[in-house]
């Protein structure tokens, strides 16, 4: 809905107006109304199933592709059946459309025809349109389609220069199909080759500059207004039941559960796995056998209560002392902290918000427990004064070892268990330092508190002393509801090895004391 | 209600261009053939049965096809759905970057165009994505 809003609704912008002067929209209960204002017989097309929380996460979405600036709207003015004087300006100028509207039209009803490509658009000019199209149907059955006697366009046309890329049709006037026909409106189709692998992945280098826009039309769509009774219980019981594993309180659990209803814990945006993954490697450093990073000492942030709550859009940690996790986590004169992370809001109560620029993810650290923080953290971006990088801090990030998508997904979800526990008392991780189920009967492990976690690419290894135990650490992981989606652990002596898609990260913890166990896999 | 084959086979044929449910194509397919007059309904059937359609038959041919699959009724709703196709252009850049970003899938937000008989609007039915990440 947002994306086809962004040609569509009219707003006023340096004197100009984009999108469709005239077009109005009107909410009804269950659909919403398209219309074009000042029109007789009225012009209107309804949109099934668009209610107003549907509406108000594509307006959402609109605003946030459009950037911070507020839009002047011109569609939603206090008198709506009448055109506003930029519109009535623009139409004195300019026409809606240009090309004949009974083939846009007739093309537009028959659109779906090309629901395999991967993209479709048209342009118009006096007297042609172009359909464009990528991959998806071939030439010749489009053709054959727009032409055929019962549900083609509906209007006499003749196909010219028919290839494997472009085609004419071209309208007999007077119902003749002959050669000798006057001939009407062109309409020209053309086929491109579609993408290949190697433009996927050049293409997905660039996603990060919409993401934004995505993220505010999910949030927005998190709301829980058009959901039914039903649902809104599933989700409540789902978040309950998270709550029982994160220790989270079950509001602040109901903003991380996935609409159906899963634990979510490892549904986030990029943004948010790359700092995951990042708060990982510095947490899972620490002391003499700690890599690179331990020496900055945020593993200790660790030592401190806390309930790591993650959603998909932003990561919250409770605390009883938050003062002392962002001492630990942000970089200071007096402490390293992790590179990028800045407190961009302190309230009272000891809460606050962070972001990390070179991700653009946003982090709460908090002691009000009872709170949901659903959303509404003001994102700064990246370039604002006082939240670019200093020297030291491009020199560490550019220091970390690469990371697959795999990898970082996997290291992530390590991290936001740090502090999980089984309801039923089967694993418990402790925040690495202790063991919350108190098992007198398991081993006692190595005296000392080293870990190091290091790697290149899908391939890395977690070593460390102490707690928790390896087997807590893998059913943690692939635990049946708290687990990770596609999850493969393997008792493969003198490690386990943890399968993510092609990341494996070896578990060699220096206890070799560990209960054995077989193979398990996640849900 | 019973569906002829005549019914099924021209709903399956409609439902290719305008991507609606059979329980929405059905409809109007049956209340179309049930307003065709017996030559309207000999020149369908001759083009389902691939036989030619013969030059007097035409025009009856013509007035069938505009009952099966109805055009737009006025020209400013002509225009509204020109407008609308014309708006699947700044749109498909926005789809292909919805999370996670591909251009190999069909970037369309349009699932389906719901044609209704007499003077009601289509019904457009658009992608709502999931919530999460695919």
């Amino acid at each position: 809905m947002g994306p086809l809003l962004m040609g569509l609704l009219p707003h006023a912008e340096t004197g100009q107006v984009n999108g469709v002067p005239g077009l109005r929209y009107r909410q009804h209960r269950r659909h919403g109304e398209l219309f074009l204002t000042q029109t007789n017989p009225p012009a209107r097309l309804f949109l099934a199933g668009v209610t107003t929380a549907v509406w108000k996460a594509a307006l959402a979405f609109v605003t946030a592709s459009y950037g911070e600036a507020p839009l002047s709207w011109l569609w939603d003015g206090p008198d709506r059946a009448r055109l506003t004087e930029p519109e009535r300006q623009h139409l004195a100028s300019f026409r809606r459309v240009y090309g004949p509207v009974h083939v846009g039209s007739a093309l537009f009803r028959r659109h779906r025809l090309l629901r395999e490509a991967q993209r479709v658009e048209a342009r118009d000019s006096d007297i042609d349109w172009v359909l464009e199209w990528g991959a998806g149907p071939s030439m010749d059955a489009v053709a054959e389609a727009l032409t055929d006697p019962l549900f083609g366009l509906g209007f006499p046309m003749a196909v010219e220069n028919l290839g494997p890329h472009t085609a004419w049709l071209v309208e007999r006037r007077g119902g003749e199909t002959g050669a000798g026909a006057p001939r009407g409106v062109r309409l020209h189709l053309h086929r491109e080759p579609g993408h290949d692998q190697a433009s996927e992945q050049e293409f997905r280098q660039t996603q990060a500059a919409t993401w934004p826009a995505w993220q505010t039309w999910q949030f927005a769509r998190r709301p829980a207004p058009s959901a039914t009774a039903s649902q809104a219980r599933a989700l409540r019981a789902a978040a309950r039941r998270r709550a029982s594993y994160t220790g989270e309180e079950p509001a602040s659990a109901l903003a991380g559960v996935t609409p159906d209803g899963r634990i979510g814990l490892d549904d986030c945006t990029p943004a948010q796995r790359m700092l995951r993954f990042l708060l990982a490697l510095y947490v899972f450093n620490t002391q003499t056998i700690g890599a690179p990073p331990s020496w900055r000492s945020v593993s200790t942030a660790l030592r401190y209560t806390m309930t790591v709550s993650p959603r998909f859009d932003h990561l919250v940690i409770f605390a009883d002392t938050p003062r002392n996790l962002v001492r630990y986590f942000v970089r200071s004169p007096y402490r390293l902290g992790v590179p990028g992370l800045r407190v961009v809001q302190t309230e009272e109560h000891e809460h606050y918000e962070l972001v990390h620029p070179p991700t653009g993810a946003t982090c709460t650290i908090s002691r009000r427990r009872e709170a949901g923080l659903a959303a509404g953290v003001t994102r700064p971006a990246a370039d604002d004064s006082g939240l670019g990088l200093t020297q030291a801090e491009k020199t560490d990030l550019a220091s970390i070892p690469p990371a697959s998508d795999d990898m970082q997904s996997l290291l992530a979800g390590l991290f936001v268990r740090v502090a999980c526990a089984s309801p039923d008392k089967r694993w418990g991780l402790g925040n690495w330092w202790y063991d919350p189920l108190d098992r007198p009967d398991l081993p006692e492990p190595v005296n000392g508190d080293s870990r190091r976690l290091w790697g290149a690419g899908d391939d890395w290894q977690l070593l460390w002393e102490q707690y928790p135990y390896p087997a807590d650490v893998v059913a943690s992981l692939t635990d049946a509801f708290a687990g990770m989606a596609g999850l493969t652990a393997d008792d493969d002596d003198p490690f386990y090895s943890i399968a993510l898609g092609s990341a494996c990260l070896r578990l060699a913890p220096w206890s070799a004391r560990r209960p054995r166990r077989g193979r398990q896999s996640a849900a | 209600m019973s569906v002829t084959s005549l019914i099924a086979q021209l709903t399956e044929r409609r439902r290719v261009v305008t991507g609606e449910l059979r329980s929405t194509a059905r409809p109007a397919i049956r209340h179309a053939v049930g307003a065709l007059n017996p030559a309207q309904r000999a020149a369908v059937l001759a083009v389902l049965h691939n036989r030619t359609v013969e030059p007097d038959d035409r025009a009856a041919l013509a007035s069938a096809r505009a009952m099966l699959l109805p055009q737009a009724h006025s020209a400013s709703q002509q225009k509204l759905e020109s407008l609308m196709l014309l708006a699947l252009r700044p749109c498909i850049g926005h789809l292909q970057l919805r999370p996670p970003a591909s251009v190999l899938r069909p970037a369309q937000p349009i699932r389906a165009i719901q044609l209704p008989t007499g003077a009601e609007p289509p019904v457009l039915h658009l992608d709502e994505y999931e919530w999460a990440p695919c």
